[in-house]
């Protein structure tokens, strides 16, 4: 009973992703790319588990619990053609028939998703089926495009009809919103995917390309990273994120172990990542000569430049919750001493309102990676911060809506033929979810009401009994 | 009449005397000496002084040298005895002294009796045979000559220092024979001790033997050479100087040894060792040599065979045979601090104990004969000298590599063949709840069981579902042998219980493995895993807790006045959530593998013997009990998680 993941992958974004991803769990489990386990892998009797992501077929190929899902072909061709194309299987791979793509709409993903609805609720009900204690599922996709946003979208609501006791965790790549960018609906896109990403998912990993190539630029020297690097950041995000599933030890052995400590309140589940030292295959200049120690690896982890999140921090800014994952030959007592030095230089700054610290997870590495660091860190981290990228989504979204620029495209799809009132709920969702955040941010937290979202408590009798029980709490 | 011839004649000799010219005051001076009542202080002044010369009496205080003022009874009690006229040999006294005097006590003359013939008998003495004038009285413990006999005082004198070798023969032949006939279970080594002395003994014949030869020679060769060429008294006493003095020292030993066995005579006779005066160091020596023989002897099968030939109970190494296998290490051998010899160092006994308390644990715990075996065969193969008195830096060289090298073996064994670090790591797999995925399904399953009633709880039902756990885990990796140990088990269950507070987990282990993990240090085991069991379902409800709260956020939305505490609900849950993790993330990191750390670290080294790894894995369950808050306030403990128990079961019930 391993506590099953199931991986869809949406859009070009999504599958990209998701190819790294996989390609990177086969090097950590031992698995060829033919999905037989290495000589080396199946002589030595393993501590990981690789049925969380993967089940074996009849003839012992380790196959992904992965479904790749897109309206246009060339990424998923891109799959077929690498080394990989055997892994995967072709039952779970759909691609939509015309195959003419999204066309960076979010409403024709939508629909699209409406119109392969069948086939896809199969591919996930025997996924579903074929595991014995299905733990929830992880969206890979962009909320930029059409394909991974609309059909992302889709896939959120979806999974909330019919698995509404599955956990959904989506890695979601948010666009690059410091330049202009080539879709100039990307913050319309942004916008309807939030909404359900707030209300139909309940872990977001945030990512955003400009982040990403900010840090492909300073941490690899990469002058122009190409969406396959800055994916593969993405891919070692994933897959460090996923160390303590896949081996498990004492703690945050499931997905719930992992974000229950990480997320207080429903609604504030987006998390942003640190990952150090990166480095890429090929890229010798990011191999520099650094001291990795436990205390190193964390400060770093703090450190904004290496957050794969621009966000514009204020000055009260806080972290909600922080848990590290640390990798590689670590002695325990070190991990005591270096939280001892980040708590007495004060370099995490946490919320008022109540206990929160961070939190370590040790995992093992991977006997199959060799990697020339002793000790790697991932930072999973819940910040009050992350309210001001979804204020300049807004902000990009109100200028657009302003003008009701670029709307025809999305009155074509059936959804919004009637009328645009979803594109306001959605701006009403977003904006009570940075309110939310903003309130995270004050020591009355816990008197926030979500209904009048950062309006005083309607209640006289009920804000006094409140109080009452955090006393005894105490 | 009498006295007025005495005084004329001594009168006249003083009167002669050209060498004195203070006649009156040695007169005087004599007079004062012969009115003291008692000579008791004399006499014991005179053996004070003998013995001062041997020096003995200042090693040991306890017991003391045959007391020869009882054997040779003070003039005072002599003359009180009316019944006894015959001159003791004693001091001579004032009266008898002269050469023409006959008489003693009684009118009639007294026989004088030549020196040959005072010889002989002087030389049944020696034996203890009564001689035709001087015979052994019992009831003085004194030889005594006949009283029908005269002879000089100084002659007496130097019959009397001679009877002294009579009387300490007596002395010792009586205790030696008392020994022998009567309590031969008193032990080898009193047994060699007796026969040591016995050696001595026939020493002490031997010179006789010559004695006598001298004797006769001179006795054939005529009264006239004899005086010259022959034995006289004087020279006797020369002769018998030394064998005197071996006598005196054998009869301290023989009375010392009273009531002593084994090892600890021999630590008593060892203490002699340390005497000043070579003669008697080197005696001493050469006399253990002969009666640490036995007791070699028994070492040797200790330390090559692990066998215990102590019939006689004097080895410093009892055997308690009712102890069954398990115990084997623990129980069964005994070190007696008191039958440590003393020429052996404490550390040195204590490694030949623990190197044939190893051989017979190798033997019959771990069933390996050959390593025995091959040791028993370095016992023939050794040089002849070996293990015997002496030499005790070889001895201890020799005993720390045989040491150091069966700890060794002991160790590879536990480690090789019977896999001890894969039972470490199990415990802490299983017990300590290393192994997330197994626990984790294994709490899942179990909780509709276990949140009944105790009492209803079958343990068959709980050990199949323990098989399904390991079975849908990554335990099913582990090795064959820590799967079938693991098992489950109930606690004794008093009312009111339900089946999380009597279950427990159990880890069979068996002989020669349990040595490391008695009963205790098992119980110690659970007594952990009761406690991380519990704080694991506290983290479990509550991720239950959670879960529901996530997925049914959206519900609960809907609803107008839930809202606000739902809100509240979310926050204390996760305040919960975060205390527990704390805990956990503080047990894990520094209690359990902290603990492990320095535990490993330890055993990487491989050194020291089992008893040292035995108390490594104390130290290191001990540690965790300690500083996982559970050593001294475990009420505290239990009724702080049943506290958030309670508020879990709380949160649980507004989130619905």
């Amino acid at each position: 009973m391993p506590r099953e993941i199931i991986t869809l992958q949406a859009g070009q974004c999504g599958n990209q992703v998701g190819m790294e991803f996989w390609s990177m769990l086969c090097t950590e489990h031992g698995i060829n790319p033919d999905g037989i386990l290495s000589e080396h892998a199946a002589n030595n009797p393993a501590e990981d588990r690789k049925d969380v992501f993967f089940y074996q077929a009849d003839d012992e190929h380790y196959i992904p619990r992965a479904i790749l899902l897109d309206l246009e072909p060339r990424v998923i061709n891109n799959i077929l053609q690498s080394p990989y194309a055997n892994l995967y299987n072709p039952e779970n791979i759909l691609l939509s028939q015309d195959g003419g793509g999204a066309g960076n709409n979010w409403a024709f993903g939508f629909a699209s998703g409406e119109k392969i609805a069948d086939e896809v609720s199969e591919m996930i009900d025997r996924e579903a089926d074929g595991s014995d204690s299905l733990e929830g599922f992880m969206l890979l996709h962009s909320i930029a495009g059409g394909t991974g946003s609309g059909l992302g979208s889709w896939l959120l609501e979806y999974l909330g009809d019919r698995y509404p006791k599955k956990l959904i965790q989506t890695y979601s790549v948010f666009p690059n919103s410091e330049e202009t960018s080539d879709v100039v609906v990307q913050p319309y896109n942004s916008m309807l995917s939030l909404k359900r990403l707030t209300q139909n998912a309940d872990s977001v990993v945030v990512l955003d390309n400009a982040a990403l190539n900010r840090i492909a630029a300073d941490r690899l020297r990469i002058e122009n990273p190409t969406f396959a690097q800055t994916n593969q950041l993405v891919s070692t995000v994933m897959s460090a994120s996923t160390t303590t599933l896949r081996y498990p030890g004492y703690m945050n052995n499931d997905l719930v172990g992992l974000l229950a400590s990480l997320i207080p309140t429903p609604r504030c589940h987006f998390l942003t990542t640190s990952y150090t030292p990166f480095t890429t295959d090929g890229v010798d200049q990011s191999k520099s000569v650094r001291k990795t120690t436990v205390l190193d690896v964390m400060r770093r982890l703090l450190q904004p430049n290496n957050r794969m999140v621009s966000t514009n921090p204020s000055k009260k800014s806080c972290y909600v919750s922080i848990l590290n994952i640390i990798q590689g030959d670590v002695d325990p007592t070190d991990v005591h001493k270096s939280l001892l030095r980040i708590r007495e230089r004060r370099l995490a700054q946490f919320i008022p309102w109540g206990p929160a610290s961070i939190q370590v997870a040790l995992s093992k590495k991977s006997p199959y990676v060799q990697t020339s660091h002793r000790v790697s860190g991932l930072m999973l981290a819940n910040h009050t911060s992350i309210a001001s990228l979804f204020k300049r989504t807004c902000d990009q979204y109100d200028r657009l809506r302003k003008r009701n620029a670029f709307l025809e495209q999305y009155k074509k799809e059936a959804m919004f033929s009637d009328g645009l009132e979803e594109f306001d709920s959605s701006r009403q969702v977003v904006q009570e979810l940075i309110a939310e955040y903003e309130a995270c941010e004050r020591p009355d937290y816990l008197n926030f009401n979500a209904e009048t979202a950062g309006v005083a408590p309607a209640a006289v009798g009920r804000q006094a009994s409140v109080p009452d029980m955090t006393a005894r709490l105490g | 009449m009498q006295q007025a011839l005495v005084f004329s004649n001594l009168n006249q000799r003083l009167a002669s005397m050209n060498i004195l010219n203070r006649k009156w005051a040695v007169l005087h001076f004599l007079l004062t000496v012969s009115d003291q009542s008692s000579f008791k202080n004399q006499a014991d002044m005179f053996i004070d002084n003998a013995f001062a010369v041997m020096g003995i009496k200042s090693i040991k205080a306890a017991p003391q040298f045959p007391t020869l003022p009882q054997a040779f009874p003070p003039a005072a009690e002599i003359n009180n005895d009316t019944t006894d006229s015959d001159s003791v040999l004693k001091k001579p006294r004032g009266p008898c002294n002269g050469y023409y005097l006959l008489g003693g006590s009684n009118d009639n003359a007294k026989l004088q009796i030549t020196e040959p013939l005072l010889l002989r008998d002087v030389m049944f003495m020696f034996q203890d045979i009564d001689g035709r004038y001087i015979k052994y009285n019992a009831s003085l413990d004194a030889f005594v000559v006949h009283s029908d006999v005269w002879i000089p005082a100084p002659t007496l004198e130097t019959i009397h220092r001679l009877s002294e070798v009579g009387w300490l023969y007596r002395r010792i032949k009586k205790r030696i024979d008392s020994w022998t006939c009567e309590n031969r279970a008193d032990g080898l080594v009193r047994q060699g001790f007796c026969v040591g002395i016995q050696k001595e003994l026939t020493a002490h014949f031997h010179l006789i033997a010559q004695l006598e030869d001298q004797f006769t020679k001179a006795d054939q060769a005529g009264t006239a050479d004899f005086a010259s060429k022959g034995l006289s008294l004087k020279r006797l006493l020369v002769w018998i100087h030394e064998p005197l003095l071996k006598l005196r020292l054998v009869s301290v030993l023989v009375d010392s040894s009273d009531g002593l066995r084994g090892g600890a005579l021999l630590s008593m006779i060892h203490g002699y060792t340390n005497h000043g005066d070579p003669f008697v160091k080197q005696f001493v020596e050469g006399l253990l040599k002969e009666i640490s023989v036995p007791f070699y002897q028994m070492l040797k099968r200790w330390l090559y065979e692990g066998e215990l030939n102590d019939p006689f109970n004097e080895f410093f190494v009892v055997q308690d045979r009712n102890v069954d296998e398990s115990n084997m290490w623990r129980n069964q051998y005994l070190l007696r601090q008191e039958m440590i010899p003393s020429f052996f160092h404490r550390g040195v006994a204590k490694k030949c104990f623990l190197i044939g308390k190893s051989l017979n644990f190798i033997r019959y715990c771990c069933g390996e004969e050959t390593f025995v075996i091959k040791r028993s065969q370095e016992l023939v193969s050794s040089p002849p000298g070996f293990l015997e008195y002496g030499d005790s830096s070889a001895l201890e060289k020799s005993i720390t590599t045989a040491y150091t090298s069966i700890s060794a073996h002991i160790l590879d064994l536990l480690f090789g063949k019977y896999k001890l670090m894969t039972h470490l790591q199990a415990l802490k797999k299983y017990l300590l709840l290393g192994q997330g995925d197994f626990v984790q399904n294994l709490m899942d399953k179990l909780g509709a069981d276990l949140s009944k009633p105790a009492h209803g709880i079958l343990r068959h039902n709980l050990t199949g579902i323990l098989e399904s756990s390991i079975r849908a885990s990554n335990a099913q990796h582990d090795d064959m042998d820590v799967l079938r140990r693991l098992d489950v088990r109930l606690l004794e269950i008093s009312t009111g219980d339900s089946g999380w507070d009597v279950f427990t987990l159990d880890y069979h282990t068996d002989s020669p493995i349990s040595t490391v993990f008695p009963a205790q240090s098992m119980h110690q085991y659970m007594k952990l895993f009761t406690f991380l069991w519990r704080l694991k379902r506290v983290e479990h409800s509550l991720s239950v807790a959670w879960r529901r709260g996530m997925t049914e956020y959206t519900a609960f939305r809907k609803m107008k006045d839930v809202g606000q505490h739902f809100h509240f609900c979310s926050v204390v849950l996760s305040e919960m959530i975060h205390f527990t993790y704390q805990l956990q993330y503080y047990i894990l990191f520094e209690v359990l593998e902290s603990s492990w750390n320095e535990l490993n670290e330890y055993l990487g080294k491989r050194t020291g013997d089992l008893d040292q790894l035995i108390g490594a894995h104390n130290k290191y369950l001990n540690n965790i009990t300690s500083r996982g808050l559970l050593a001294a306030s475990v009420g505290e403990n239990v009724s702080f998680f049943d506290a958030i128990d309670h508020s879990t079961m709380l949160t649980w019930r507004r989130c619905f």
